[in-house]
């Protein structure tokens, strides 16, 4: 499914209403530019989880920051790394575990492409509007854009 | 007394000697670093794997050198204060790992330092403060405003809610295809820069003026560089406009929070500390109101051991040591 969003706030709104599908043991993969709000989606889906947006921050210097909220949230930023394999950094451990999983820069993973997973692929389209596309890979992700879906008609309807 | 000083919690590797006689009364002997970035610019960031496997090699050169360079041998110091957080796990544990070794083959006590609270009491290093003062911290992983009320005690009074103004500096120096470390990139291109030519929104984190957020900018300049107002810019005059936003953005909230505090002194210091135009604004702003910036030399304000052995010194001198089963904490905080 493919979203536009306005402004970060819309961004962090969608965000949360999938952490409201969430039930722990996911990977949420995020890929996009400098800037274009995967920290900020990753805001409003630890709002959705019962965090509060400020101890989200950017982990691009720890690389992993761990918050106990409804369900265990692993943050995960690959920025500082071209490539990246599963085994480097513990990441198997983080990516499939009882918790949600939510990588920035999943790309930057060498194994990434054969792990089932939702996929959200953020691009600017103008100043502070953006594109946001979300795909299912394996069954039990397409069934969460469907449920995603229908959310959005409801809003639209 | 004197105290090694060993640090090595993200691409620097650094050791230090220091003679002390009393709470923050202290001479630095010797204060080395081995650093990384030659390695670390090829990828344009630091390579958590790279960096301690580098660490590995460099820890005890390092620390030969530092002690060499005092003067001294291992046999005449008296205690270690290591990091052992906040940082990249795997850097932490060289240096953790390596003082532990020193301290059980030796018998020398060691203690466990948070690395915040050595850039807070690097300012001590070479100017004599009183406390309270205020301090804040800038780098590529941090930005918080502390008040250093005593050795030992720190409060904070704000922090990021986003991105540190290092990494801010880092990022936008790669959106504009300027390379790494993009803090010392930037400072050199502003120069040449007019920063009136292009208006960077400034970020106010609502109902917290103590509080900062970098993400913004960044977002910012991303989008400026994809608009055609973007394409006509020159590199120094955006890097300038750039700059003079984080510096803003840094100088308001600490001065409201020397102002709120009643503070006299306000202490910069972390690896941002090295930005000219911050540090003249912020002494500017400071002086404009009767109150005295100190900010450290510029081998003092990026990591170094100098600061840990301070930040371990008062807690050797009363005696202390820490246990060998210690552990390193990747999310280290300082006590509240």
């Amino acid at each position: 499914m493919i979203l536009e969003t306005a402004s970060p706030r819309e961004t962090k709104a969608w965000a949360r209403r999938l952490a409201s599908l969430l039930k722990g043991g996911e990977l949420i993969a995020l890929v996009g530019d400098l800037g274009a709000g995967k920290t900020c989606f990753i805001k409003g889906l630890g709002r959705g989880l019962q965090l509060r947006e400020e101890q989200i921050l950017s982990p691009t210097f720890t690389m992993i920051q761990e918050h106990r909220g409804r369900l265990p949230l692993y943050h995960i930023d690959l920025y500082r790394l071209e490539r990246v394999g599963l085994d480097d950094l513990g990441l198997r451990e983080y990516l499939f575990s009882e918790g949600v999983a939510a990588v920035e820069w999943y790309d930057r993973l060498s194994e990434g492409e054969a792990i089932e997973r939702l996929a959200i692929q953020i691009r600017f389209a103008a100043a502070n509007r953006r594109t946001i596309e979300i795909v299912g890979i394996g069954a039990p992700y397409r069934a969460m854009v469907e449920r995603l879906r229908s959310r959005q008609n409801l809003d639209e309807a | 007394m004197l105290i090694l000083g060993i640090e090595s919690s993200c691409d620097d590797a650094a050791a230090a000697v220091l003679e002390t006689t009393q709470r923050g009364v202290a001479t630095v002997l010797a204060s080395t670093v081995a650093n990384q970035d030659d390695i670390h610019r090829i990828y344009g960031g630091i390579v958590p794997e790279l960096a301690s496997r580098n660490h590995v090699v460099t820890i005890q050169p390092v620390i030969e050198r530092a002690l060499a360079s005092a003067g001294r041998s291992l046999a005449e110091i008296d205690g270690i204060a290591v990091t052992r957080g906040p940082g990249l796990v795997g850097s932490l544990l060289v240096g953790l790992m390596y003082a532990k070794g020193l301290a059980q083959a030796t018998g020398l006590p060691w203690v466990g330092v948070n690395h915040i609270e050595g850039h807070l009491l690097a300012p001590l290093l070479e100017h004599p403060i009183r406390m309270p003062y205020l301090a804040l911290v800038v780098s590529g992983g941090h930005t918080a405003l502390f008040v250093v009320e005593d050795f030992g005690r720190y409060r904070k009074l704000g922090a990021t809610r986003d991105d540190a103004a290092g990494e801010a500096f880092d990022k936008v120096a790669k959106l504009m295809g300027l390379g790494y470390p993009g803090g010392k990139i930037i400072d050199e291109l502003s120069r040449a820069g007019n920063h009136k030519c292009v208006r960077i929104p400034r970020a106010r984190v609502k109902g917290a003026p103590l509080d900062f957020s970098f993400s913004g900018v960044k977002t910012a300049v991303a989008s400026l560089l994809r608009s055609e107002a973007g394409a006509g810019l020159s590199q120094p005059d955006l890097a300038a406009s750039f700059q003079e936003a984080v510096v803003e953005m840094l100088v308001r909230p600490t001065l409201a929070a020397a102002r709120e505090h009643d503070l006299e002194t306000i202490a910069l210091t972390g690896g941002v500390a090295a930005n000219s135009r911050l540090r003249d604004s912020l002494a500017a702003a400071a002086a404009n109101e009767g109150r005295r910036l100190v900010a450290p030399s510029f081998k003092y304000c990026t990591d170094n051991a100098a600061m840990i052995a301070l930040a371990g010194s008062y807690r050797l001198l009363d005696g202390a040591r820490d246990p060998l089963d210690l552990d390193a904490e990747a999310n280290l905080t300082l006590p509240q």
